[in-house]
């Protein structure tokens, strides 16, 4: 599949991304990068561990780099839950955000390892 | 076939009868003669080839009977011969079947074919370059309308750059427009002298010219280019030797097959990176032996580094991506990495990309760090992040950074923004070198007739010729220390610069003295030693009887050292007999001064002291009583003062046996002195604002204001 199936099967804007970022070859650089990304892993585990500021600036770069990278799809749960974690003391309440980004995080790399 | 264009023989003997009623020159040219120029017959009276009517030696470039032929048409144009134009119709024919052509040649009467508008036009396009229309009016090179018309769609091997005058703008702002032309004609002149004269040199607008080499090898090419960039450096623009001329260059080679235009394009992309460094050539000849040399380890002494800091490796990877084919990066994973990199390269990074929200230091600390330090005077910061609040957004700007890029960003954006940054703070870095060069140039004029005034008195009292110098820099280090001890007199730095310039003129007053008295090697007698103490009252009166400045303040300044050099802390001083703070410290400062390096020199009535048992009367009073905080600035200073005042013994006449490479040397040093002194002023001026986190935006302040 071409990086554009992909992002039309996560429907996310494919050709937004690419006027932004000059050439298919370099969205589609920038975005298998994604799949070895660590904000995600660092966000699911410090809400486990409840550490509410490290999981705030987890959830703010993965929203920074959905933005960025065009995943419409999971930018739009992973800013909530920046939202919701900043300046916050604990990270009660974020169980359901979590998992629609969890849920959305996994949708995208299952697109991204399709790409060839 | 037309019915007109097929006839017999006989017909076309009809018809040419008729048609030399209206013609003055009927012919019937075969398709061989229209090959070869040869006719067959002369019978008309022609001459024996076709074009010798033309007076021409070669067959018409624009043999429209030949065209004409192939085209079995009809076809009309212009010839221009003893200053006649002539108009010219050939005609396709076939005389029993054979192909022709018939041409009418009329020669037209000049008056009657236009208005005068319209032959200059049409005399312009006739005769081809137009010299007073394709010339430039300043520099007498071809213009922009040249390139337009005759050269941008032209199809040739040669060698194109564009060439660009570095600073053009700065020079025609600061030194005017006349400086910014001198400039722009220097340039044309050596560029001219350095080409051939096939070559064109086409002014493009502004600082901007074009270079056309026709049929030039590649590596001549680039080291012509070379060679006009180095002439370029090397010249100086008469009447104005502050100004110092370079060029950036871009060349490429444009073969056969693409117009000059296309070539341009490529030229002026290289001249943009000549630019990023100035007074520098690229051309695609470079690039590729750059690129052969070990990863093109040249190319990068002229890439702008920046410093991309980010948490996220991804995020810092987008960046470089697109960043790094123009400029060199390096980046930094936290806050207190980025402030490594920033003491490691100090002003060797053009500009920071910041992310704000890191773990540890963020980005605002960051920007506290750099505003703390200074680094944000130089070095420009981008913020790039997700977040848009205004608040946040308005914080950053407070805090000194240069602009605000917003996640998702466009990798054009970024670019142009990067760009923009940079070339501004480097032409602000230059901007300031070039104003400070201009200030101290006048501050050195000032300075240059003190010196010779205070030479004047000098000469005839035998003292060293380095005395005023002396006095001068003691002065600056004494009131420097001083400020620095006390806030007590309110001293400005401006005044401090006043005070040192004055200083040279505190013995103004022994021009009135009796040479006898002045040079007399033994003790003074009592009455002597009065007419002596008068010096301090002349000297004042010549300052005070100035008619036209008594309000400078360099002239109250001058009047107060002049009268007071001599008083003394505890009142027993002459000539008012002044006590304590009643005397102004800018006399106070340069009787101190004064003492050290009379003790310290050689006079007619006395041997030189050292340093130390200088420093040691003067301690123990034996040269009268001083302010005890300037006693105590001189202790501060001692050792400074021991390595700057330096061979202030000279023997015989100073003014005759000074050496031209001590007087250089001692100009740098005041002018260091002077530097030093402008740049801790404007760091004072930045903590003077306040809040550390507001000076960045006290930008405007780094030019000094006089």
């Amino acid at each position: 599949m071409t990086v554009r199936e992909c992002y039309e099967e996560l429907g996310s804007d494919f050709d937004k991304v690419l006027s932004r970022l000059v050439s298919e070859a370099l969205v589609k650089k920038f975005a298998l990068k994604f799949l070895n990304d660590p904000s995600f892993g660092q966000l699911k585990t410090s809400i486990e561990a409840k550490d509410a500021e490290t999981a705030f600036r987890a959830a703010h770069t993965l929203k920074g780099i959905c933005l960025n990278l065009g995943f419409d799809n999971l930018f739009a749960p992973s800013q909530e839950l920046t939202e919701k974690l900043r300046g916050a003391d604990s990270v009660d309440g974020t169980d359901e955000l979590l998992a629609t980004v969890e849920k959305e995080y996994n949708r995208t790399c299952d697109a991204l390892r399709k790409v060839d | 076939m037309n019915k007109d264009t097929a006839m017999t023989k006989q017909e076309s003997e009809v018809m040419i009868e008729q048609l030399k009623k209206v013609f003055e020159v009927v012919r019937v040219l075969d398709a061989e003669t229209l090959e070869t120029g040869d006719l067959k017959t002369d019978a008309d009276g022609f001459p024996c080839k076709c074009y010798s009517f033309w007076k021409r030696g070669t067959r018409c470039k624009n043999c429209t009977s030949r065209e004409a032929l192939q085209k079995k048409d009809e076809l009309l144009k212009l010839e221009y011969l003893n200053s006649n134009i002539y108009q010219v119709i050939s005609k396709y024919i076939e005389i029993d079947g054979k192909p022709y052509v018939m041409e009418l040649i009329n020669a037209m009467n000049s008056d009657a074919i236009m208005d005068d508008d319209g032959r200059t036009e049409l005399i312009k396009q006739l005769s081809g370059y137009n010299r007073e229309l394709y010339t430039d009016a300043l520099t007498g090179i071809y213009n922009r309308r040249y390139y337009e018309e005759r050269i941008k769609n032209s199809d040739m091997s040669a060698g194109v750059a564009m060439i660009d005058l570095d600073d053009f703008k700065i020079y025609n702002d600061t030194f005017g427009h006349d400086a910014g032309d001198l400039a722009l004609t220097t340039v044309v002149g050596i560029i001219k002298d350095d080409i051939r004269r096939t070559d064109m040199l086409i002014r493009m607008g502004g600082d901007e010219f074009l270079l056309v080499m026709p049929d030039i090898t590649d590596q001549t090419f680039s080291d012509k280019l070379k060679q006009i960039q180095e002439k370029i450096h090397e010249t100086k623009v008469p009447g104005y030797s502050q100004l110092r001329l370079s060029v950036s260059i871009g060349g490429v080679l444009a073969g056969p097959g693409s117009t000059v235009e296309k070539a341009i394009r490529k030229a002026d992309q290289f001249m943009y990176q000549a630019k990023t460094c100035k007074n520098m050539v690229v051309t695609e000849h470079d690039e590729e032996a750059n690129g052969k040399s070990s990863n093109g380890e040249n190319s990068k002494t002229y890439k702008y580094r920046i410093l991309i800091v980010d948490d996220s490796e991804m995020n810092r990877e987008i960046l470089s991506e697109i960043l790094s084919e123009e400029y060199d990066i390096v980046e930094a994973e936290s806050g207190e990495a980025c402030i490594d990199m920033l003491r490691r390269y100090e002003t060797g990074i053009s500009l920071v990309l910041l992310d704000i929200v890191m773990p540890g230091m963020d980005g605002f600390g960051v920007l506290n760090y750099m505003n703390r330090h200074h680094y944000l005077e130089d070095i420009p910061v981008i913020m790039i992040s997700s977040e848009d609040s205004t608040e946040i957004v308005r914080r950053a700007y407070e805090m000194g950074v240069s602009d605000y890029i917003n996640r998702p960003f466009d990798a054009g954006v970024v670019h142009r923004r990067v760009y923009n940054t940079i070339k501004l703070y480097a032409k602000q870095r230059r901007l300031i070198t070039l104003i400070t060069n201009q200030v101290y140039e006048k501050e050195r004029n000032n300075r240059m007739m003190v010196g010779i005034l205070s030479q004047i008195v000098e000469f005839r009292n035998g003292e060293s010729g380095s005395h005023t110098l002396n006095i001068n820099v003691l002065t600056g280090m004494l009131l420097e220390s001083l400020v620095q001890r006390t806030d007590k007199y309110n001293i400005t730095w401006s005044e401090r610069l006043l005070i040192s310039t004055a200083s040279a003129l505190h013995d103004i007053g022994k021009i009135g003295i009796d040479d006898k008295i002045l040079n007399k090697p033994g003790r003074l007698t009592d009455e002597e030693f009065k007419i002596m103490q008068d010096h301090t009252i002349i000297g004042a009166s010549i300052i005070e009887n100035m008619e036209g400045y008594q309000d400078e303040e360099l002239m109250k300044v001058a009047y107060q050292i002049c009268r007071w050099h001599h008083e003394r802390y505890d009142g027993k001083g002459y000539p008012d007999g002044l006590k304590g703070d009643d005397i102004p410290i800018s006399a106070q400062v340069v009787s101190l001064a004064d003492v050290y390096d009379a003790l310290v020199s050689e006079r007619v009535y006395k041997k030189a002291y050292s340093h130390e048992k200088a420093i040691e009367m003067i301690l123990n009073g034996e040269c009268g009583t001083f302010n005890p905080v300037l006693l105590d600035c001189l202790l501060d200073i001692q050792d400074r003062i021991k390595r700057k005042v330096k061979g202030s013994t000279p023997e015989g006449n100073p003014l005759l046996k000074r050496e031209k490479g001590a007087d250089l040397k001692a100009f740098e040093h005041a002018k260091e002195d002077f530097m030093d002194s402008v740049s801790k002023n404007m760091e004072k001026e930045y903590s003077a604002l306040g809040n550390d986190e507001n000076s960045g935006f006290s930008r405007g302040g780094a030019i000094p204001k006089f």
